[in-house]
């Protein structure tokens, strides 16, 4: 049985995570992950896609998230400039593995994006790996899986899950 | 706007070299129905290709042309396209996106289908008496079904021209792809399939339109060339020949057309090397050009490796082989709102450091979250919004069309939407016959 108290550290940590990114803080947000970091985010139609032999919408290392986010601080990355506004829910908080490095966590997830008369949600569900540092909790693997059929209502992804 | 007449749509002025289309194109719900009746319900569709019905029984569920459709193999090794609605009373009779099937079971009354399409099993059947014949009661086929090298089309329209007729100059550039492997290609699983609010022909120009690429993209040139490190000037330098460079529109005949780079824009994973590959990519993507070499020799090898290309296959399917090599599909549901398939293809036999690099660049800039297409989206959104701004206005597609002018044309882009109008304004599925062939090799106007 984990300790009961690792659950809401890791709670305050995602929601941490979730703030940030509603806020657009972008350059923060990236403090959260390690330098081995992976950030995946596979297709709607193949939820258990693994990134080396199939596509998938993200898959991204430190350097590749870093391009991400300087994308995003631009005011040429069109579709999120201006920034649309968004408000992630974070909920059903699970750690499945615990170890003295590191936390593997489920957690769900909808994350409304309104932009230009428009508001769609993203729900799905996180696959994390924590690693435990002296400052606290530190992303070394987001992976984000959407529950969606398809990009129908959304069209990209062009916020960060 | 109540149109008049479809050819009021086009204004086609090659002496004052101006190219117009009326913006109620885009936005007219009679155009859009006409659009089905006589470009969708006649021409030939791509619905999938041979890779995603690998083995006998293998099945994938399309939507073509607003009709239900299976693509499936069948027990006889046949490539097929059945309509997915049962004999009976018209329930779907296959329900899993994909997969292996034996036969398809109907789930409301239990009739039952080989993958063939006969109706095999009927339960309880006596009550239906004696003229009852299930050998009449398969589930129906469109009327043309045919493959040109491994990518199966359907046409609805029975009189449709043979498919390698229709592909016109389009086949030179499937050829190209095609023989980048000897083992064949293979759609990479993982697909997108997204919606925007936008007209189904913003969309395709926009596939086809090289012109914006500097400017609407300046993101990912930035990133391309923050990964070239110490060499970012040289490869500023390729990455801007590449995209302004030596770009050269083709009429491929049948409304198909290209725009090829004339050069292997941002690396080609088969087969030129960029730094954005990392230098590990580097031998495994020099080795597949030196077998191309051998196998084609090097003119041929340099057309197939080197030279990117955006090729409409009309009316809805768009083969970009750039970087990576992606088939878009573009498919209309009202006048301003689309749904888009996306696939990365590739040789069925490459290694999974090359296949990794092809996810990785296919992801990259024609990805729904990648460094590029997001742009595209807002971009013909944007577009069709401001349709809404006035209702007689045009959209000028004259790049390249008056006699003296010179350097990039939209002459692809024309040739799309002069057949669009032809077929537009043709009561009879012959539309095309008026010849207009000037093939591959002549750049057109
Ligand atoms: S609708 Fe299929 S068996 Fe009745
Ligand atoms: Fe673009």
């Amino acid at each position: 049985m984990p300790d009961p108290s690792l659950r809401s550290q890791v709670e305050d940590f995602l929601y941490q995570d979730a703030a940030l990114l509603d806020e657009w803080r972008l350059d923060d947000w990236l403090a959260l992950f390690t330098a081995d970091c992976s950030y995946v985010v596979p297709t709607t139609d193949l939820p258990e896609g693994d990134p080396t032999r199939h596509a998938v919408f993200i898959d991204d290392n430190y350097e590749r998230l870093v391009g991400r986010v300087t994308r995003l601080k631009s005011r040429h990355a069109h579709r999120e400039y201006p920034y649309s506004r968004t408000r992630r829910l974070v909920a059903n908080v699970r750690i499945t593995r615990e170890s003295p490095e590191e936390v593997d966590v489920q957690a769900s997830f909808v994350i409304y994006r309104v932009r230009s008369g428009d508001m769609a949600p993203y729900v799905g569900h996180y696959e994390l790996t924590l690693a435990r540092s002296e400052g606290g909790f530190k992303f070394r693997k987001r992976r984000a899986v959407l529950d969606m059929e398809t990009l129908q209502e959304h069209g990209a992804v062009s916020i960060i899950l | 706007m109540s149109f008049v007449q479809p050819t009021d749509l086009v204004r086609d002025d090659p002496t004052a070299g101006v190219f117009r289309v009326h913006r109620s194109s885009f936005t007219s719900q009679e155009v859009l129905d006409l659009e089905m009746e006589r470009i969708f319900e006649r021409c030939w569709l791509y619905v999938g290709h041979e890779s995603e019905i690998e083995r006998r029984g293998d099945f994938v569920r399309r939507t073509i042309a607003r009709r239900p459709v299976i693509f499936l193999r069948g027990s006889d090794g046949e490539g097929r396209v059945l309509f997915n609605s049962c004999r009976h009373r018209g329930a779907a009779v296959c329900r899993a996106a994909s997969g292996n099937a034996k036969a398809f079971s109907c789930f409301y009354h239990g009739w039952t289908y080989d993958t063939t399409g006969r109706l095999i099993n009927v339960p309880d059947e006596s009550p239906y008496g004696p003229c009852f014949d299930k050998s009449e009661l398969g589930l129906t086929s469109p009327p043309r079904v045919q493959s040109y090298r491994g990518f199966y089309f359907m046409s609805l329209n029975p009189d449709a021209e043979e498919l390698p007729a229709y592909l016109a100059g389009a086949r030179e550039y499937i050829d190209r792809l095609a023989d980048q492997s000897q083992a064949g290609l293979r759609i990479v699983p993982g697909g997108y399939r997204y919606g925007t609010k936008a007209n189904w022909k913003l969309m395709m120009e926009n596939f086809s339109d090289t012109y914006h690429f500097e400017t609407l993209h300046r993101t990912y040139l930035k990133f391309l060339s923050s990964q070239a490190g110490d060499n970012r000037k040289e490869w500023d330098e390729y990455n801007r020949v590449a995209v302004f460079g030596r770009r050269k529109a083709y009429d491929l005949d049948n409304g198909h057309a290209a725009i090829e780079f004339g050069y292997p824009t941002n690396g080609r994973i088969i087969a030129v090397w960029h730094p954005a590959f990392g230098p590990a990519a580097r031998p495994g993507v020099e080795a597949a050009r030196s077998r191309l070499v051998e196998r084609f020799g090097e003119e041929r090898a340099a057309a197939i490796a080197d030279n990117s290309v955006s090729v409409i296959v009309y009316p809805n399917l768009i083969l970009l082989d750039i970087v990576a090599s992606i088939l878009m599909q573009v498919w209309p549901v009202t006048p301003g709102y689309i749904e888009v398939d996306n696939w990365a293809i590739g040789p069925r036999d490459e290694t999974p450091e090359m296949l990794a690099r092809r996810i990785e660049q296919f992801e990259l800039f024609v990805g729904s979250a990648g460094f590029g297409a997001p742009d595209d989206m807002e971009a013909v959104e944007s577009c069709q919004e401001g349709y809404a701004a006035s209702a007689g206005q045009w959209s000028d597609i004259s790049r390249g069309f008056h006699p003296q002018s010179s350097g990039d044309s939209e002459a692809n882009l024309r040739a799309m939407w002069r057949e669009w109008v032809a077929n537009l304004a043709s009561e009879t599925h012959g539309a095309h016959d008026e010849a207009r062939k000037p093939g591959v090799g002549a750049a057109a106007r």
